[in-house]
């Protein structure tokens, strides 16, 4: 289930943050630069403005108030984030992973979106010897067209069964009237 | 409240089969009204040419109706199902993937096979020719020869440019000894019918181009050209029934003057989707409900899902999402431990590095923190996604109803659906994973994940891109909705054409064939036009007929 922890029509919408709009700018840039941090190939997520983009989603997906209240679940689990070293700031950020999972994930997913988006990433990307477009939709990606010599399938499998063919199949080792399974699926 | 005049048939729905079913029709002559409660969706809609375009596929662009904010749209409940569905000019081709395989003879046999499920009241074979018509309209990709199916029509346009997963896929299937065979696709390879061939994008969520077969731009142009009068952002509030049984037309509300007016027809189609049809006709007084069976028997099919990552780089983000499928397991073999069959769909890949490192269809993505670009360098363009589809049993208690408070900004109750799966399911799912396994090691793959769709409290959650069965065909008034001719067995001149008829689901994305049943449809309609716009007495008609 999505955890939604504040809405437009929220009471305290309007209540002001404990941090300034300064030191939250610097708390979500932060945020994102533990998240997604850079090295000598990618650049980090503030670096690629991931945190803009970011609160400009909280705001208009769950609300004028989310970016408070993200911040606010931070500060609760030892943020913010600024004046610590690397191992520290993880810390905090595993602990608020541990404490809002929901809230965790949907921020999380928000930011690695946020992060490829950026042409700078893209170039990143290309730089693996991938082929990658931000735009594919517009370029399309080059492709060889199918040659039915090289291409058709050589096997002789498959069959089915004509509709004159279809016979009565026993059930009665099946069983399925009475048993009834419980671990199932991934969880077989 | 306005009342317009008398047209030969009214469709409620501008969706697929709304498309075809107003095509048939109007090039037979007849006076055409089309009502569609949203409106068209124009290629600057479309996110595909936006940077945020992934973000957008999570919210505005979201599928899934309960995940995004469209005053089109409808509010749908579920305790179980995310719901697939586009209120718009086209329907549900405006965001879907085209995979185009055709139902297998014996899907349509299913009474006589095993019971569990009814016979339809038609065969493949009655079928086969509107398939083909289908094909033809849409510009369907594929290759003919494959001895898994019956013999048909060449497509008309080839198969898609062959990928570096379908080659890496084929190879697996190859080393297990099963089938395979490369995708039928709603996607033209070749520049076709005034639409640009494919180019491979990747970005299969809908198509701006038109290479996928949007239906608002393949079939719609040529429904208003021979005449069709297509009503957007009018909402059908009820359909209304008169004194003889028949229907005489719907109520319905221009959404962008507020105004209700009456249209009047000889013959009304619904053309709603698997979850609007039941709700329209229970919302219209119980409409052609004498079986007690409108909404029951939602069908989703059996769905799982895998995601590998191969060594070598194989660029899923590029090409036609689809890949092969295989048709190994298709038919039913009790020797596995329950009935029916299921499909494997191989896909691609996400085009979007951004949902690769995310997580895309399974729990698989880049972790937080200092490993995640090694991460994304590893499995950014390795990965490969699968799934098996498999034809899921009838239960009466997986439903469409209505909320009894909650309704739309018009005051239509919102459908409320309850879908689980049963005991044949629960088998054929675990069965599936394990075949998935099977391909994922065949294929090398380093590392794999299965997806089952169960969430933390093991409720079946599935995707359920396909909403049929609701108000099923059959042969007998008394466990079906409607007759082979998609006739109501209550109210003789109203027709349902879309997913909702569909007796059994198959083990095949459902489009091609509703769009062939509503061709056919559309068809009867037009060969009988003059006796369908006075019988009182569809039942007995039928009977005889069938």
């Amino acid at each position: 289930m999505t955890e939604r922890i504040s809405s437009h029509a929220e009471p305290d919408a309007n209540r002001p943050s404990v941090l300034s709009p300064v030191a939250l700018a610097t708390l979500f840039g932060d945020l994102v630069d533990v998240l997604i941090p850079g090295n000598e190939n990618w650049p980090s997520g503030s670096a690629v403005g991931v945190h803009g983009l970011l609160l400009a989603r909280l705001v208009d997906e769950w609300g004028e108030a989310e970016p408070r209240l993200v911040a606010e679940a931070l500060l609760a689990e030892g943020g913010p984030l600024a004046g610590h070293d690397p191992a520290r700031r993880r810390e905090i950020v595993e602990r608020f992973e541990a404490a809002r999972p929901n809230l965790f994930a949907r921020l999380n997913a928000a930011v690695v979106l946020a992060y490829y988006e950026s042409p700078l990433v893209a170039e990143a990307i290309r730089k693996l010897g991938r082929p990658y477009q931000l735009h594919s939709h517009l370029t399309g990606y080059p492709s060889r067209p199918f040659d039915p010599a090289r291409d058709t399938p050589t096997h002789k499998r498959g069959a089915f069964v004509a509709t004159d063919a279809v016979k009565r199949v026993d059930l009665s080792g099946l069983d399925l009237e009475t048993t009834r399974t419980e671990t199932w699926g991934t969880r077989r | 409240m306005t009342a317009q005049r008398t047209c030969d048939v009214l469709i409620i729905g501008a969706g697929a089969t709304g498309s075809l079913a107003a095509l048939v029709l109007s090039q037979a002559g007849l006076d055409v009204v089309c009502l569609e409660q949203g409106s068209w969706v124009e290629e600057k809609d479309h996110p595909h040419l936006r940077s945020d375009w992934t973000w957008q596929r999570k919210t505005n662009w979201n599928p899934d109706v309960t995940k995004r904010r469209h005053p089109d749209d409808y509010p749908v409940k579920s305790n179980s199902s995310q719901i697939l569905m586009w209120n718009g000019v086209g329907g549900s081709t405006n965001v879907y993937g085209a995979v185009w395989p055709r139902y297998r003879p014996s899907d349509f046999r299913k009474g006589t096979e095993h019971g569990l499920q009814p016979d339809w009241p038609l065969a493949y074979e009655d079928l086969a020719p509107f398939y083909e018509q289908a094909d033809r309209l849409v510009g369907v990709s594929g290759l003919n020869g494959d001895r898994a199916m019956p013999g048909r029509e060449p497509s008309p346009t080839g198969p898609l440019p062959p990928s570096k997963v379908s080659k890496r896929l084929a190879d697996a299937f190859d080393r297990l000894g099963w089938h395979w065979w490369p995708v039928e696709a709603g996607v033209i390879s070749s520049d076709y019918d005034g639409r640009p061939a494919c180019n491979g994008c990747g970005t299969c969520n809908g198509c701006p181009r038109g290479s996928m077969s949007k239906y608002s731009m393949s079939i719609w142009p040529k429904a208003l050209e021979a005449g069709t009068e297509l009503r957007i952002n009018a909402r059908v509030l009820k359909i209304e029934k008169g004194s003889d049984g028949r229907a005489t037309g719907a109520l319905y509300i221009d959404r962008n003057t507020g105004h209700s007016h009456f249209q009047k027809a000889r013959i009304v189609v619904v053309a709603a989707n698997g979850v609007g049809t039941p709700r329209l006709l229970l919302a219209s007084d119980n409409l052609a409900n004498q079986s007690d069976q409108v909404g029951r028997n939602l069908l989703h099919h059996t769905l799982v899902a895998g995601e590998m990552f191969v060594d070598q780089p194989v660029d899923g983000h590029t090409g036609y999402v689809a890949s092969l499928i295989s048709r190994e397991f298709a038919e039913t073999d009790t020797s596995r431990g329950f009935v029916n069959g299921f499909n494997f769909n191989c896909v691609t890949s996400s085009p979007s590095a951004g949902e690769t490192a995310a997580g895309w269809f399974t729990n698989s993505k880049a972790p937080w923190g200092a490993d995640h670009h090694a991460w994304f360098e590893r499995h950014f363009g390795h990965g490969i996604g699968i799934f098996a589809i498999g034809d899921d049993l009838p239960n009466p208690n997986n439903r469409v109803t209505l909320d009894p408070f909650l309704t739309d900004s018009d005051g239509v109750p919102a459908p409320v659906t309850h879908y689980e799966p049963g005991e044949n399911d629960k088998r054929m799912m675990t069965y599936m994973l394990d075949r998935i396994e099977d391909v994922a090691k065949a294929a090398g793959a380093f590392e794999y994940h299965l997806h089952d769709y169960r969430d933390a409290e093991g409720v079946y959650r599935t995707p359920a891109w396909h909403m049929i069965g609701t108000a099923r065909m059959g042969a007998d008034p008394e466990t079906s909705v409607v007759n082979k001719w998609h006739q109501s067995w209550d109210v003789p001149n109203l027709f349902i054409m879309d997913g909702s008829v569909l007796a059994t689901g198959g083990v095949v994305n459902p489009t091609p064939t509703i769009s062939a049943l509503a061709l056919r449809a559309a068809g009867y309609i037009r060969d009988n036009f003059a006796q369908l716009s006075t019988t009182t007495r569809a039942a007995e008609l039928n009977r005889g007929d069938l």
